[in-house]
C-alpha cells in the first residue's frame, strides 16, 4: 500500500489540568487515502473537531505523529504549517465562513490570492464557481445567497487551489435537505474526480451515502465501521 | 487589499464618522501649525527684512523689541574691521501710541536708515492689519508717539503685530527722539560684509568687541524665534495644541481600525486558517488604517485652506508653509502606523482553530 497522504499515529490530546483533565483523543491512529471520503462521526465533544483541527494543521497533538503529504507536522515550524494549509488543504465550515464584504467570485479568488497566484485568480475562481453550479451568481454578496449557495461558494473556495486534502466540518448542518444533498454530492464528486483526501466531520447520517469509510469517535478513541456503506 | 477596502466600505457610517474625526484632527494640526509657523515668522520678520549680514548689539539681547542702547563709539570700531562695508544704526523699543480718540496703546518703534521703505521725516508706517488696533480709520492721519507728533503716511503688509504691540516704522532720527535716545543713540548696529568671508568678519568683530553680541542675521533671527516661541511659552502652547490634534487623530484611527478588526475578527481567524501569512493579515489592518487616515487627512487639508484664509482676517500673521502639508502627510502615515498597532495585535492573536467552533 502506498504511503498515505494524511496519517496520524498514536496521537493524544488532553484539555485542562490536574483532576479536571479531559482526554479528547486517546492515542489514536488512522490513515486517509487520496480519492477516499471518510466520515468522522460521534457525539458532540467526542473529539471530532479536535481531530479535524490536527488534520488541518490548526493545532498539534500533545504526543504522537502526524504526517501530511510527507511532512512531519510535529517537527514543522508554524510558518510551514501555514504553508501546508495555504497550498494543500481546503476547508469547508459549518457556517461557511465567507467574507461578507466580498462577492462570491472575490471570496473564491481569495483562495487563490493567499497562495500568491493573484494572476490566475479571476479565471480560476470563475471556473470554480461554474463547477459548483453558481454560474451567473458570481457578483452576489454572501448575504444575498441561500445557505446552499453559500456552502457551494465555500467549496469552490476550498477547491480552487487544487488541494490534496479537503476537510469539512458539518458541511450540511446548516442546510435544508435538498441543499445538503447537493453539497454532499459535490464533495464526493470532487474527491473522486481529483483524488482528494476528504475527511468530513458530521452528525448527519445521510452523509454516509457519500462515504467510503465511516469512523466513529467515542471517548476519544476511534471505532471504524465494518459495514459496507451504500 | 480588496478585503481591507471592502470592510471599510461595508460599514460606511463608522467610516464617515471616523473620517470626520480625523479631518478635525488634521485641521487642528494644520491650523495650530499655521499659527506656530506664522508666529515664528512674525517673531523675526523685521530682523529678516533689514538688509544686513551681521547684527551687533548689547550682550544677551533676545529680540528686536527689548534691547538696551549701545554705548556711543562702537560705530567707528565696527567700521574699522576688515570686510565691513556699510554700517547702519537701528533704534527699536517700546513706546506709547496715542490714538486719534486719545486712548493709548503700547507699540514697538523701529527706526532705521537702511533696508526699510523710505519715509518722510516725522512720518511713520504701520501694518495694514494693525490699523484698527491703532485706532486708524483712514490715512494719512496725525497721531502721537510718546508725545511726539507723527504723521502716518501709509501702511505696509506682512509686519502685523503678533503679541499685541504693533510695529511702527520710521526714520532713525525720529525713533531716537520718540525713544529718548539722544542724537547718537541706537540699540543695534547692522552691517554688510564686503570682500571677506562672513565668518572671518564675525570672528574679528567678536574679538574686538567681546562685551557685545555679534550675530549673523540668521543667528539673531533664530534667537528671536526661540525667545518668542519657547521662552515666552507661546510657541509651546501652540505646539501642544498641534500635538493634541495628532494624539486625537491617533486615538480616532485606532478606535476605527480596532473596532473594524474586532468586528471582523472571525474573518481574520478564517484567513489564518486558510493559510494567510502574518504579513497578509498585517497588510489588511494597516491598509484600513492608511485609507482612513489619508482620506481624513485630505479632508482636513481641504477644510484648513479656507479656514486659515478666514482666520487671517483676524490674525494677520497666520502662515501655512507648504512644508506643513508635507509634515502633516508624514504625521498621517505615522498616525496610521501607530493606530494599527493594537488592531494588528488583535488580528494576529486570533486563534485559527476557532474556525471549527459554531
Amino acid at each position: 500500500m502506498p504511503e498515505a497522504s494524511l496519517a496520524v499515529e498514536d496521537i493524544a490530546v488532553s484539555y485542562g489540568v490536574g483532576a479536571a483533565t479531559v482526554l479528547a483523543l486517546d492515542r489514536i491512529s488512522a490513515e486517509f487515502q487520496p480519492g477516499e471520503v471518510t466520515l468522522l462521526m460521534g457525539a458532540s465533544g467526542s473529539g471530532k473537531t479536535t481531530l479535524l483541527s490536527i488534520l488541518g494543521c490548526l493545532r498539534k497533538p500533545d504526543s504522537g505523529r502526524v504526517t501530511i503529504l510527507g511532512s512531519d507536522v510535529m517537527r514543522a515550524h508554524d510558518s510551514e504549517l501555514v504553508s501546508l494549509r495555504r497550498d494543500h488543504i481546503g476547508f469547508v465550515f459549518q457556517f461557511f465562513r465567507l467574507f461578507r464584504s466580498l462577492s462570491a467570485l472575490e471570496n473564491v479568488q481569495m483562495g487563490v490570492e493567499l497562495s500568491g497566484e493573484a494572476g490566475r485568480g479571476w479565471e480560476a475562481a470563475k471556473h470554480a464557481l461554474d463547477a459548483v453550479g453558481l454560474t451567473g451568481k458570481q457578483h452576489l454578496l454572501p448575504q444575498q445567497m441561500s445557505g446552499g449557495e453559500r456552502q457551494r461558494v465555500a467549496i469552490a473556495r476550498a477547491l480552487v487551489k487544487n488541494p490534496g486534502i479537503l476537510l469539512a466540518d458539518e458541511p450540511t448542518a446548516a442546510l435544508d435537505r435538498t441543499s445538503g444533498a447537493h453539497v454532499a454530492e459535490l464533495i464526493r464528486a470532487s474527491a473522486k474526480a481529483r483524488g482528494i483526501v476528504t475527511v468530513v466531520a458530521t452528525h448527519d447520517p445521510r452523509l454516509t451515502a457519500i462515504a467510503d469509510r465511516v469512523i466513529e469517535i467515542r471517548d476519544g478513541r476511534l471505532h471504524e465501521s465494518q459495514e459496507k456503506l451504500v | 487589499m480588496r478585503l481591507a477596502l471592502r470592510n471599510i466600505v461595508h460599514d460606511r457610517l463608522r467610516f464617515l464618522l471616523g473620517i470626520g474625526g480625523i479631518a478635525f484632527s488634521a485641521f487642528l494640526m494644520i491650523f495650530q501649525g499655521s499659527l506656530l509657523a506664522g508666529f515664528e515668522r512674525a517673531a523675526s520678520r523685521v530682523i529678516d527684512s533689514i538688509d544686513a549680514d551681521i547684527w551687533v548689539m548689547p550682550r544677551g539681547v533676545q529680540a528686536l523689541d527689548f534691547a538696551p542702547p549701545l554705548r556711543a563709539g562702537y560705530w567707528g570700531v565696527v567700521k574699522g574691521v576688515a570686510g565691513v562695508g556699510s554700517v547702519h544704526e537701528v533704534a527699536a523699543g517700546l513706546a506709547f501710541w496715542q490714538r486719534p480718540n486719545g486712548t493709548r496703546k503700547t507699540v514697538v518703534v523701529v527706526g532705521t536708515e537702511s533696508g526699510m521703505a523710505p519715509v518722510l521725516p516725522e512720518s511713520v508706517m504701520v501694518d495694514a492689519s494693525d490699523l484698527h488696533t491703532l485706532g486708524l480709520t483712514g490715512l494719512p492721519v496725525e497721531i502721537e508717539i510718546n508725545s511726539h507728533r507723527r504723521r502716518v503716511e501709509r501702511s505696509v503688509s506682512g509686519f502685523g503685530s503678533f503679541l499685541g504691540s504693533p510695529y511702527i516704522f520710521g526714520k532713525l532720527t525720529d525713533a531716537r527722539e520718540a525713544l529718548g535716545l539722544g542724537e547718537q543713540g541706537a540699540m543695534f548696529l547692522v552691517l554688510r560684509v564686503d570682500g571677506r568671508s562672513l565668518a572671518a568678519t564675525q570672528a574679528e568683530l567678536r574679538e574686538r568687541l567681546p562685551e557685545l553680541d555679534v550675530l549673523k542675521k540668521n543667528e539673531f533671527s533664530a534667537r528671536a524665534k526661540w525667545y518668542w516661541t519657547m521662552e515666552t511659552g507661546a510657541g509651546g502652547a501652540l505646539l501642544t495644541a498641534a500635538v493634541l490634534g495628532f494624539v486625537v487623530g491617533v486615538l480616532i484611527v485606532s478606535q476605527i481600525v480596532y473596532a473594524t478588526t474586532m468586528e471582523n475578527i472571525e474573518e481574520f481567524a478564517t484567513l489564518k486558517a486558510l493559510g494567510a501569512s502574518h504579513g497578509f493579515v498585517i497588510r489588511i489592518v494597516v491598509t484600513q488604517a492608511f485609507i482612513s487616515a489619508i482620506v481624513g487627512c485630505a479632508a482636513g487639508m481641504g477644510i484648513s485652506i479656507p479656514m486659515t484664509s478666514m482666520a487671517r482676517q483676524f490674525v494677520a500673521w497666520v502662515y501655512t508653509p507648504w512644508e506643513l502639508f508635507v509634515a502633516l502627510t508624514a504625521a498621517t502615515l505615522l498616525l496610521a502606523i501607530l493606530a494599527s498597532i493594537t488592531a494588528v495585535r488583535a488580528a494576529l492573536g486570533v486563534e485559527p482553530g476557532r474556525v471549527f467552533r459554531a
